[in-house]
């Protein structure tokens, strides 16, 4: 909000600060093993915090990839998903993580996807408490953010993805996510489609590095055209598969 | 069409009390108005700098609350209760601290006006890692601009005071 | 060895340093300028009255409130302060506001009611020079033309064994020093003003100031000093006439500081140029021939243009002796952002081209880069590059024999192993002029006094930027008169206090310090130790001067201040011109700086980023005054450029920023630069030269980019002519086989 102040766009006339409800701000292994983050929790919390560097390494790495750690003690995930293309949402998805919202009825869940396609809250003066991460997390979980600079920088293209493979190099599971500048995160699925249930072989890629360009879409702007973030995109991935094998 | 990045907005005063350094303010202010300017203009404590105001510099580092953070994206509400320490909180009257003797035997600086961020964000750093390795000084200070030194006497600023 | 302390080192650790825009004034106003929103406008109307109501305005002005001169500009005073007709570029001021808050001045820029009727925008200088465009400028379009030519250029590419025809595009640079500009004007009771912002010449900053204002020059009172960062960029005048104006007409104190995003929009910037270099080497390896075509975008008005394209010009050949050599340059007015002077001054455009020429001709020919810059290179008594006699070194070829033993034994470490990564060294070398050249006034001086304190004063009209200018005043005198750093005091950046020493740019502080002090010590000491043998009896020629007092055959006598006790203040001052060639030549260079840089870098195929992981810097410059401010000065350099050639980039489209603060503006983190920077000082000088240290202010920042480039070639095969280098281009340039079918 203050980065848009700077920019000429006025506050809101009111404020309400959630900041100390320390509920909205912890993590937790729930009943059924799956991760609770609460919306509030800072990125740095995130990126540290024992729980997640033992169930889910992979969302600690990319919350260290997000601004700078003084940023990141004041940033927090809710924050990051409700700005709809922040960088930790390509890793949530691949994690195929909920959202929990306090709506007027009561708390309503649904996929995260739900959300950043749409963009707004499920329904007027919602509150985001709540990502939660399905347990148990036991597959092969990929993230890597490239931008314009090492770090503290926007990102060009991040992509995520989440695999589970049999001894025999067939995909059992599978979700890629991609996004990057203002490039809406999204699920690949019709590349995932094109994989799952597949017996990974090197012919196959070339293949799947055309699908992933082409359905991510991703657009470019003045810094990095859309083809160099799709080929980015189907690079990293490619090569993560690959090396799965 | 963006012509002003400052715009008048219409805020009541109201109290804000914290710590400074360790003594106690109370202020009668705008809750929007941002912590570094409550810092420096309201408090005259012009050590904690300012540079880009969007928190991409790191010019402007505070502690608050004992961890880094970029005090112009800190909202005056949000000092309330708090313990806040700035560049002038971290020597106690005549002696520097050894971070602060670091950057100076070892060239940390030139212009000088990124160095109060950076030596908050190596107090943050040293504090809770005393012997830091490259990839941890680099996570450290990845937040923090310096268009002078190209960093290298910054290292050596935080590799000798890791060493004392 | 007890490391150097600089001696504003102290207050800017412990943030006591109190900085120009960290002042503040009893019944101080803050003030705010309005730009335009157009890159080319006709301005129809101004209207100010709501701007003028809204409570706590004290004052809102416009072209109507500028007395004399409406125009700035260090040679010509071309940029109006505040437009009337015309705007040229979106960084145009237009009214400026002085209000009781920051908040409510912003907000009356708000209410300022300006009718434009856009004109067509010449966003690249091709534009700009077309017959039809429209005039920016009474004369045109062109703000200045040069050229440099020696021998048959036809004859000589004749006899070449291949010729490399390459155009190289370099872009707009920002500063990005951390402090943007901004301080405090004052109006002094007695009618006077005292401008407290920072400026690297502030008898300059007098003297313009002294030409809007109509006002006699020593009315006015520049305090110019400390500086967060400036390199070259607070050279021209910036917020300074607004908050002059502003102040005069309220009577109360005016501070102005800008925010990052006013300061991207107003602020001068790095030339922009396009180069095209034809050049044609012999089978044996010389160069023989050498065209180059500069096209530089200067932007809206001229600042320090000319002078920077003159600079590129004399730099085209760089420190290579070439039988024939046709230089034409031009410098564009559009309706860009202002390009003017930054670190390097146009010579680290076409040290990129050079460079870049050179490993191509050597390929070209099947010979490695480093034997033919060998067989090429100056020596000592080769004349300049403009033909003109320059002071003679061996410093060429001694950077380039240090940069060729490191590039060895870089080549020699074993490769990376990682199927998605490789690896690089590439090496470059330049020659670079300091000072402002022949035929530009360009005055030094100093004052030595010994107070009735018995402080050893010593004053020059320099800034401190950061660049370390005190810790070297501090040295230089300490060492020429032998008394220690405490018996000093230093008075800087001050035009009531300090003589005129010319400006602080052009890598010329450290060289005229050093001069200063050779003119001042002799009388001096004289006069100092004559009174110390009336007041000892002792012979004056026993008596010399040591740390803290006056020594009789090294034993110390007397102090300082017993010296100075119930006795008049001794002042010797000194006056005189940097050095220049004995040849007439306009603008040509006498004292050069050589640097030879070696680069590592890694490239991964997958992103096609570039990570820079090895800096290695040669710099010959003479002797090393404060060491930790040399390494500073290469290693900062050497980033800054680092940053010019990977990352940074003032967009622009149609004239207006596609940039406006470091979110998108990038300038190296710590993550993005080699961990270990090495910098190596080559500090001997032929014994009969006279001349002292050289600054080396600039040098640092000349051939990075070339190294680099020279390194990403030898990684990945791909030959880089644009900067910064986009990760697109180069894996574009990867066969994309290579990577989906391993």
């Amino acid at each position: 909000m203050q980065m848009q102040r700077e920019q000429g766009i006025a506050f809101p006339p009111h404020l309400i600060s959630l900041e100390r409800i320390r509920e909205l701000a912890d993590i937790e292994e729930t009943v059924d093993r799956s991760i609770r983050i609460g919306a509030l929790t800072d990125l740095e919390t995130c990126r540290t915090h024992s729980l997640i560097k033992r169930k889910c390494p992979v969302l600690g790495k990319a919350a260290g990839t997000i601004a700078s750690p003084a940023v990141r003690n004041r940033g927090t995930l809710g924050g990051n998903i409700l700005y709809g293309v922040g960088d930790a949402i390509p890793i949530l998805l691949a994690l195929d993580a909920r959202l929990s919202w306090f709506c007027e009825g009561g708390i309503q869940s649904e996929p995260l996807a739900g959300f950043v396609d749409r963009k707004e809250a499920p329904e007027e003066g919602a509150i985001l408490t709540d990502i939660i991460i399905p347990s148990p997390v036991k597959g092969r979980c990929f993230f890597h953010k490239v931008g314009r600079r090492e770090a503290f920088i926007p990102s060009v293209v991040t992509v995520a993805m989440y695999v589970e493979v049999t001894g025999s190099n067939t995909v059992k599971m599978i979700r890629m996510a991609v996004g990057g500048g203002v490039n809406t995160p999204m699920r690949l699925k019709e590349c995932e489609e094109m994989v799952s249930g597949k017996q990974l072989t090197d012919g196959f890629m070339s293949g799947l590095a055309s699908r992933i360009k082409k359905e991510s879409a991703l657009i470019g702007d003045v810094f990095a055209s859309a083809d160099y973030r799709r080929t980015v995109a189907a690079n990293l991935l490619v090569r993560e598969l690959q090396s799965v094998l | 069409m963006k012509v002003n990045h400052q715009t008048a907005e219409k805020t009541e005063a109201m109290p804000v009390s914290f710590l400074l350094n360790g003594e106690t303010v109370q202020l009668n202010i705008s809750p929007v108005m941002r912590a570094v300017d409550v810092i420096r203009n309201e408090l005259n404590q012009t050590g904690t700098k300012i540079s880009c105001g969007i928190g991409r510099c790191g010019a402007c580092s505070i502690l608050l609350n004992g961890k880094l953070a970029v005090s112009c994206l800190i909202l005056a509400y949000q000092l309330e209760d708090a313990s806040v320490v700035t560049i002038e909180g971290l020597s106690d009257g005549k002696q520097m601290h050894p971070i602060q003797e670091a950057f100076l035997e070892e060239g940390g600086f030139q212009c000088g006006y990124c160095t109060p961020g950076m030596i908050m964000a190596a107090k943050c750093l040293l504090d809770s890692n005393p012997k830091p390795d490259q990839a941890d000084i680099q996570k450290a200070f990845s937040g923090n601009l310096c268009r002078c030194t190209g960093y290298g006497g910054i290292v050596r600023a935080i590799q000798c005071a890791s060493s004392k | 060895m007890k490391k150097n302390i600089r001696p504003d080192g102290k207050a800017k650790v412990t943030g006591k340093m109190k900085y120009l825009t960290d002042l503040s004034f009893p019944h101080m106003l803050y003030g705010k300028i309005l730009r335009s929103p157009y890159p080319h406008a006709r301005i129809l109307s101004i209207s100010t009255d709501e701007a003028q109501r809204l409570p706590g305005v004290q004052a809102v002005i416009t072209h109507k409130d500028v007395p004399a001169l409406n125009g700035f500009g260090i040679v010509t005073p071309d940029q109006p302060v505040l437009c009337k007709d015309i705007v040229r570029y979106v960084g145009d001021a237009v009214a400026a506001v002085a209000a009781d808050s920051i908040e409510i001045a912003a907000r009356a820029l708000e209410l300022i009611g300006i009718q434009y009727e856009p004109l067509p925008v010449l966003d690249c200088p091709e534009k700009a020079l077309e017959e039809t465009a429209p005039l920016l400028h009474p004369d045109g379009n062109v703000l200045h033309r040069a050229g440099f030519q020696k021998g048959d250029i036809e004859k000589e590419f004749s006899q070449c064994a291949k010729i490399v025809e390459e155009t190289y595009q370099v872009p707009r640079q920002l500063h990005a020093y951390m402090e943007t500009e901004g301080g405090v004007i004052v109006p002094e009771k007695n009618g006077s003003l005292t401008v407290y912002v920072g400026t690297q010449h502030g008898f300059k900053d007098q003297f313009q100031l002294a030409r809007i204002l109509g006002m006699p020059a020593e009315r006015i009172r520049i305090v110019s000093s400390p500086m967060g960062g400036s390199f070259g960029g607070k050279d021209e005048l910036n917020i300074q006439p607004y908050g002059a104006l502003l102040a005069l007409k309220t009577g109360k104190p005016v501070k102005i500081h800008q925010t990052r995003q006013e300061s991207m929009r107003s602020s001068i910037k790095r030339h922009p140029m396009k180069i095209t270099m034809k050049t044609g080497i012999d089978r044996e390896g010389r160069l023989r021939a050498h065209q180059t075509r500069i096209v530089a975008d200067t932007g809206a008005y001229a600042t320090l243009g000319p002078a920077i394209l003159d600079f590129a010009v004399e730099h085209a050949a760089g420190p290579y002796m070439i039988q024939a050599v046709d230089t034409k340059g031009i410098s564009v007015f559009t309706n860009n952002g202002v390009s003017g002077e930054f670190r390097g001054f146009g010579g680290n455009q076409v040290t990129f081209a050079l460079e870049g020429q050179i490993d191509r001709l050597a390929e070209a020919i099947g010979m490695d880069g480093i034997a033919v810059r060998r067989l090429n290179i100056r020596s000592k008594q080769d004349p300049g590059p403009l033909g003109q006699r320059i002071v003679e070194t061996d410093g060429a070829l001694d950077v380039l024999e240090s940069a060729a033993a490191v590039y060895a034994e870089k080549k020699r470490l074993p490769l990376k192993q990682d199927t998605w990564k490789r690896t690089g060294v590439g090496m470059a070398v330049t020659m670079h002029g300091g000072g402002l050249g022949f035929g530009r006034l360009d005055p030094a001086g100093g004052r030595l006094s010994f107070k009735e304190d018995g402080k050893i004063e010593i004053a020059f009209g320099f800034e401190e930027a950061g660049q370390g200018i005190l810790a070297v005043i501090e040295a230089i005198t300490a060492g020429q008169l032998g008394c220690a750093k405490e018996d000093i005091s230093i008075i800087i950046g001050d035009t009531s206090l300090v003589p005129s020493s010319g400006s602080t740019t052009a890598s010329r502080g450290t060289s005229m310090v050093w001069h200063s002090l050779q003119r001042l010590k002799k009388p001096f000491l004289q006069k100092l130790l004559a009174r110390a043998a009336r007041k000892t009896g002792i012979e004056e020629k026993r008596l010399s001067v040591g740390p803290g007092g006056i020594q009789v055959n090294g034993e110390y006598k007397l102090s300082f201040q017993e010296l100075a006790a119930g006795e008049e203040p001794i002042v010797v001052a000194a006056q005189f011109d940097f050095p220049v060639s004995p040849d007439p030549i306009d603008s040509a260079h006498f004292l050069y700086t050589y640097s030879g840089v070696v680069a590592q870098v890694e490239a991964d195929l997958l992103t096609g980023r570039i990570r820079v992981t090895g800096l290695h810097q040669t710099t010959a410059a003479g002797p090393v005054v404060n060491e930790m401010g040399y390494i500073g000065q290469i290693e900062g350099g050497g980033v800054m450029a680092l940053g010019y050639t990977l990352m940074e980039d003032v967009t622009m489209t149609e004239g207006h920023y596609a940039v406006e603060n470091f979110d998108s503006y990038l300038i190296p983190g710590i993550v993005d630069v080699p961990f270990n920077l090495q910098v190596r000082a080559i500090e001997s000088l032929p014994a009969e030269d006279h001349y002292g240290p050289r600054g080396v202010g600039e040098i640092g920042t000349v051939a990075v980019a070339p190294a680099i480039a020279s390194a990403i070639y030898d990684a990945v095969g791909l030959r880089v002519s644009r900067l910064p280098v986009k990760p697109e281009a180069l894996l574009q340039s990867i066969e994309r086989s290579v990577l989906y079918e391993s």
